[in-house]
């Protein structure tokens, strides 16, 4: 039998300075192992979510909802900034502050996680890429998470940048910058706070939704749906529960006005209400965490206890899914 | 030398389907070919190599280690499975490049390697097109270039001439044959198309309904036989006729006239007869035998 000989026969030579066609030549330099391939499919995430080497599609809708979650900011930024040059006090109109700006822009940010995050796992389950990785030098579960964090890493762009320049607009508006700082430095952590919080919860959602379906429009639908779903149930369910004496007292279940109310124990109308996650997540956990807890009837650690269990189980749906390659 | 993939006694059993049963073998250095009809095992063989699928009983090595934990392995290996893997929205450039840094490759060496592999399979001029445009001829390359780019040691291909039409089968495997022997890479490949194999192989193991019924050299098969065989442009039927009168058996198969064990003296009637009748000899040699021939005989 005349097999080639072993180990890397030298077809073509390599010259230092030669740019033409080299072809096919052999690679004797490091090879990495778990983490350089982790990281691999972490950047190849991040470059699916930009659109890069990918079609015009792809590129237009990152930039499209990037757009969309900076717009607020920007339209209150420039308002803010038009009243102060016309020498107007901007404390006189009302114009959103931190712990408002997620309920102007929860909806983009979960049609974001819906219609982009399941870009990261559906087409490759649906196009047997998964067959490519998994006889690369990682395993299903690092794949997995490197895909979770790359789509982690926008959700966390998209939620936290935007308040991040509103704050750098209030500290430049401010008469005296530094003393705005001093005052409302615990709005700079719950801006980091929330941020990480919501991204969890918009990144954890997308991805156990796309572990589920091999088709993407599928894994939006579900996002979309359990998100509207849990929110019915919490509504109706409201609804039936709320008693007379709190119906009079408050009109219907989540309507406090600007009172702090806290639920007596037992009152199940206001747990169940925690099913509604956007009220729950805005209302519930994010106000809270810019130390405003006037607008929701339970204690805000029920909210947060709430979210921690569905980024926790969606998590989980996601790794127990991706446990192993075609699994 | 130790073989690269070596199995010793592997059953796998699907739940109520014995995909492959006791197979023993070992697959050497150079090219070797899987042969086998659809569902004879050849895939899932490929897959438990691989470390994707688990054996249901006996023991395996790939580089003479134990099959236990892939990922060491993984970096020296390549893959193309049978079927579309590719994603079409993603251009070969950088899907070619994102698989070599999967390997393990850095970044920089990663783009130029996938530069040089797609140039070096023949899709240089198409390779920032989306995947999804490219035709049947094309995806096999570029499965090919992704199986490549990070210069494995060992390469398995599931089926390279799947969907190609005979002349796109001999590029491709023209293409394959080259790429193993220029640059010292092993190959399995896995055809039902036992030309494919003949073509190309050094080694050949023969599947059949998940056992091994044959393996060794290509060339052990295919020596000469003890056939003489007569090729005709013209005349066939005379020459047959005239063959059989003078107490010669000949077979007839297409265009040849096939003649066990000839002596001298039938030679000589052999020449005789055909400058008799005026046929037009194409061809006479002894028969080689070829791997249609392994497939006709029973299995044992």
């Amino acid at each position: 039998m005349n097999a080639p000989v072993s180990g890397h026969v030298v077809g073509l030579e390599q010259r230092e300075g030669e740019v033409f066609d080299l072809g096919y030549r052999h690679y004797d330099g490091p090879r990495g192992g778990r983490g350089k391939a982790f990281m691999a499919v972490y950047d190849d995430g991040i470059r699916s979510v930009l659109g890069l080497g990918r079609g015009v599609a792809a590129k237009m809708m990152c930039g499209i909802f990037g757009l969309l979650v900076l717009g607020p900011a920007i339209f209150i930024i420039s308002v803010a900034g038009f009243m102060s040059s016309f020498g107007g006090e901007t404390d006189e109109i009302p114009l959103p502050k931190h712990e408002d700006y997620y309920v102007l822009t929860f909806i983009i940010l979960l049609l974001f996680a819906a219609i982009v995050g399941p870009a990261l796992l559906s087409p490759d389950k649906r196009n047997s890429v998964l067959s490519l990785y998994a006889v690369r030098p990682l395993k299903s579960l690092d794949y997995a998470i490197a895909r979770w964090l790359a789509f982690f890493t926008f959700a966390m762009a998209f939620t936290i940048v935007p308040q991040a320049l509103l704050y750098l607009s209030f500290v430049l508006s401010d008469d005296s910058p530094l003393g705005y700082i001093k005052d409302h430095g615990r709005d700079l952590w719950a801006i980091f706070a929330i941020g990480l919080i919501l991204a969890a919860f918009m990144t954890s959602l997308a991805m156990a939704a796309a572990s589920l379906t091999s088709r993407r429009a599928f894994a939006s639908a579900g996002v979309i749906a359990f998100v509207f779903i849990t929110a019915a149930i919490g509504g109706f369910g409201g609804e039936i529960l709320t008693s007379d004496q709190d119906r009079e007292e408050h009109g219907a279940v989540g309507n406090y006005g600007d009172e702090e109310v806290q639920a007596p124990d037992g009152d199940a109308a206001h747990y169940i209400h925690l099913l509604i996650l956007p009220d729950t997540m805005i209302d519930g956990v994010s106000r809270w965490t810019f130390g405003d807890r006037a607008h929701f009837p339970v204690s805000p650690w029920y909210s947060a206890m709430t979210i921690a269990a569905v980024i926790a189980g969606a998590f989980g749906i996601t790794v127990f899914r991706y446990r192993k390659f075609g699994g | 030398m130790a073989a690269l993939l070596s199995a010793r006694n592997i059953t796998k059993v699907y739940e109520d389907t014995v995909a492959l049963q006791d197979v023993t073998l070992d697959v050497e250095q150079g090219m070797t070919g899987l042969l086998g009809a659809n569902g004879a095992g050849k895939s899932t063989l490929m897959t438990l190599f691989l470390g994707i699928i688990q054996a249901t009983s006996g023991d395996f090595q790939v580089f003479g280690e134990d099959g236990g934990d892939p990922i060491q392995a993984h970096r020296l290996i390549g893959y193309s499975p049978e079927y579309e893997c590719l994603p079409p929205n993603v251009s070969a450039a950088e899907f070619t490049t994102h698989m070599a840094r999967v390997s393990g490759l850095p970044r920089t060496e990663a783009r130029s390697r996938a530069t040089d592999v797609l140039r070096h399979v023949g899709l240089d001029e198409e390779r920032y097109r989306p995947m999804g445009t490219y035709s049947t001829g094309m995806k096999q390359r570029a499965k090919l270039a992704q199986a490549i780019v990070h210069d494995p040691q060992l390469v398995l291909l599931d089926e390279p001439t799947a969907g190609l039409d005979p002349a796109g089968r001999q590029e491709m495997l023209e293409l394959i044959a080259q790429t193993s022997s220029e640059f010292g890479i092993s190959m399995l490949i896995s055809s039902h198309l036992m030309g494919d194999i003949e073509r190309t192989c050094e080694r050949i193991i023969v599947l059949e309904a998940g056992g091994v019924v044959e393996q060794g050299d290509v060339s052990g098969y295919t020596t000469d036989t003890e056939t003489l065989a007569l090729e005709f442009d013209e005349g066939i039927e005379a020459v047959a006729a005239a063959l059989t009168n003078k107490g010669i058996a000949v077979t007839t198969e297409g265009r040849a006239l096939l003649i066990e064990e000839a002596s001298q003296d039938d030679l000589d009637t052999i020449r005789d007869v055909i400058v008799e009748t005026g046929a037009l000899l194409h061809r006479l040699a002894p028969r080689t035998q070829t791997l249609s021939d392994i497939f006709r005989r029973p299995a044992s």
